[in-house]
C-alpha cells in the first residue's frame, strides 16, 4: 500500500510550489530496471528523506533528478520547468540543484574558499570579489570561518562535508540532494552535518535526503520516502512510517 | 683527443642542435596541444572514439619512429603528397610522440578521483573548465616526471630525422666524420651537446615537479 503524504502547510503562498517533480522515471541499464516507473513530488520547503535497504536504487533516484544518471523514461521537472538534456540548459538547471556526496568530492587542489568560490565564477554568475564575499558568508555558516585557506586534506570528514554543504548553496540552488551525508563520518562529525542539514530545513530550503540516519528523518524530515526494488513503496509523514499502521516491508526494515 | 679540430667544426655543430632544438620543442608543442584534450576522451567512460585513438597510441608506440618517418617520406611521394622534409619529419615525430602523450596524460588523468568531476558536473561547470582547473591540475605530479622524461626521449627521437635529410645534430656529425675521417671528436662532441640538452631539460623538470608538488 503506498500511502502519499499531503504538502507541508505552504509558509508564503497560497498554492504550494511543486519543486521537484518527477514523472514515470526509469532507469534501465542492461536490461535491468534501477529505477521503475518512480514518481515523486517534492513541495518547496519540504524536507523529505529517502530511506531503504542497500542497492534499492536511493542514489540512483537522486542522480536521476539532475541527470547524472540519464533516465531511459520518464520525465523530471525543477520548479515547473522541464530538465532539458540539452547540454548548455541542462548546466544551467543542474546550477539549481545542489549535491552533497557520501565522499565530500571536494576539489582537492583547491582551498575551502576556492572550492566554494570556483563554480559561481566558473559559470559566469558572479565576479570574483562578489563569489568570494557570499562564500565567506556561506563558509562563516557552516561555522568554518577559520578554515577558509585550508586545504581538504587538512581538514576533518565533517568539515569537508560541511564546505561541500557551503560549495553547494553557493549556487543559490532551489534545491539540495544529499546523499547518505553523513554516512562516512564517526558519529561526532556525522552530528556536526546533520546539524548544518536540520538548520538548513528550518530556513525553508527543500531537501531531499538519502540518508540511514533514522532519527533525521524522524525529527527533521516532513516526508519519508522508502525505496524498494528501483520502487517507492511507502510515502508518508514520519509518524505514519513509523507507526503501526505502516507496510509491514516498511516496519521490517525499521527494526532490522 | 684533439680540442683544436673539434673547435674547428663546433660553429657547424651549434648550428645543427639549432635544428635539433627547433624539431624537438615543435614536437613537444605540437603533441602536447593534440594529447591535452585528446587524452580527456574516455576518462569517464569508454566510447568510439576513445577506442579508437587506443588502437592509434598502441600502434604508434609499437612502430618504430624511424618507419613512420620512412613511411611519410616516401609512401606520401608515392601518393603524389610531397611535404618539404622538416614538415615530414614534424609529423612523423608528432605522430609518435603524440601516442606516448597520450598514454602518460590518460594515466594522470585516471589517478584523480572521478568524484570531483561529478560534483563540478552537478555544479554547473562547464567540461573544459572542469578539466582544465580541477582535473589537470591533479594529474599534473603523476604525470609531469614520466611527460618529462618522456621529453628527453622525443629529444634524443629527433636523429631519426637525420636518415630523411634534416640537418640535424646527430645527421651533421655524421658527415663532419664521413669527410674528415675522424670520428672520435665529433661524436664525443655531439654527444656532449645531447647531454647539455639533456640537462637543461631536467632541471625544467626538477623545477616543475617542485611547482605541482602534491597536496
Ligand atoms: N551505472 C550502473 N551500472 C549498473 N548497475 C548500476 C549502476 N548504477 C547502479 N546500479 C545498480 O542499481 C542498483 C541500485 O543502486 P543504488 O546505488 O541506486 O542503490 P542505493 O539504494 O543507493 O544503495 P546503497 O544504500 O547501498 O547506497 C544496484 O543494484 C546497483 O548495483
Ligand atoms: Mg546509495
Amino acid at each position: 500500500m503506498v500511502t502519499r503524504a499531503k504538502p507541508r502547510q505552504p509558509v508564503a503562498a497560497l498554492s504550494p510550489r511543486l519543486m521537484v517533480e518527477m514523472r514515470g522515471v526509469s532507469l534501465i541499464i542492461n536490461g535491468k530496471a534501477i529505477l521503475n516507473a518512480v514518481d515523486l513530488d517534492v513541495w518547496a520547503g519540504q524536507t523529505v528523506a529517502i530511506i531503504g535497504p542497500s542497492g534499492s536504487g536511493k542514489t540512483t533516484l537522486l542522480r536521476t533528478i539532475n541527470h547524472l544518471a540519464r533516465p531511459s523514461a520518464g520525465e523530471i521537472r525543477l520548479d515547473g520547468e522541464r530538465i532539458d538534456p540539452q547540454a548548455a540548459r541542462l548546466r544551467a538547471q543542474r546550477a539549481g540543484i545542489g549535491m552533497v556526496f557520501q565522499n565530500f568530492n571536494l576539489f582537492r587542489n583547491m582551498t575551502a574558499l576556492e572550492n566554494v568560490m570556483f563554480a559561481p565564477v566558473a559559470t559566469g554568475r558572479a565576479r570574483v570579489a562578489e563569489a568570494e564575499t557570499r562564500a565567506r558568508k556561506l563558509i562563516a555558516r557552516v561555522g568554518l570561518s577559520d578554515k577558509c585557506g585550508s586545504y581538504p586534506s587538512e581538514l576533518s570528514g565533517g568539515q569537508q562535508q560541511r564546505i561541500a554543504i557551503a560549495r553547494a548553496l553557493a549556487m543559490e540552488p532551489k534545491v539540495m540532494l544529499f546523499d547518505e551525508a553523513t554516512s562516512a563520518l564517526d558519529p561526532e562529525f556525522a552530528r556536526e552535518v546533520l546539524d548544518v542539514m536540520s538548520d538548513l530545513s528550518a530556513s525553508g530550503m527543500t531537501i531531499v535526503a538519502v540518508t540511514h540516519e533514522m532519527g533525521f528523518a524522524r525529527k527533521v524530515a516532513d516526508r519519508i520516502v522508502f525505496m524498494e526494488a528501483g520502487s517507492i513503496l511507502a510515502d508518508g509523514t514520519p509518524d505514519d512510517l513509523f507507526s503501526e499502521a505502516a507496510p509491514l516491508r516498511v516496519k521490517r526494515f525499521l527494526t532490522s | 683527443m684533439d680540442i683544436t679540430f673539434l673547435i674547428e667544426h663546433l660553429p657547424t655543430l651549434l648550428r645543427a642542435t639549432r635544428v635539433t632544438v627547433e624539431l624537438t620543442v615543435a614536437t613537444l608543442v605540437l603533441s602536447t596541444l593534440l594529447a591535452l584534450p585528446l587524452a580527456v576522451i574516455g576518462i569517464e567512460k569508454t566510447s568510439g572514439v576513445s577506442r579508437w585513438l587506443n588502437v592509434y597510441a598502441l600502434l604508434m608506440r609499437s612502430v618504430p619512429a624511424l618507419v613512420v618517418l620512412f613511411f611519410l617520406y616516401f609512401g606520401l611521394a608515392e601518393v603524389g603528397l610531397v611535404l618539404p622534409a622538416f614538415a615530414t619529419a614534424l609529423l612523423g615525430l608528432t605522430m609518435s610522440a603524440t601516442a606516448y602523450n597520450l598514454a602518460i596524460f590518460r594515466s594522470g588523468l585516471m589517478s584523480v578521483p572521478r568524484g570531483q568531476i561529478e560534483a563540478a558536473r552537478a555544479l554547473g561547470i562547464p567540461d573544459w573548465r572542469i578539466w582544465t582547473f580541477i582535473v589537470y591540475p591533479q594529474a599534473m605530479p603523476v604525470l609531469l616526471p614520466i611527460y618529462l622524461s618522456n621529453a628527453t626521449l622525443v629529444l634524443k627521437g629527433t636523429s631519426v630525422a637525420s636518415i630523411i635529410t634534416i640537418p640535424e645534430l646527430t645527421a651533421t656529425a655524421n658527415e663532419i666524420v664521413s669527410l674528415t675521417y675522424r670520428p672520435f671528436e665529433i661524436l664525443l662532441g655531439s654527444a656532449a651537446i645531447y647531454v647539455a640538452l639533456g640537462g637543461l631539460l631536467s632541471l625544467a623538470s626538477r623545477y616543475a615537479e617542485r611547482t605541482w608538488r602534491t597536496r
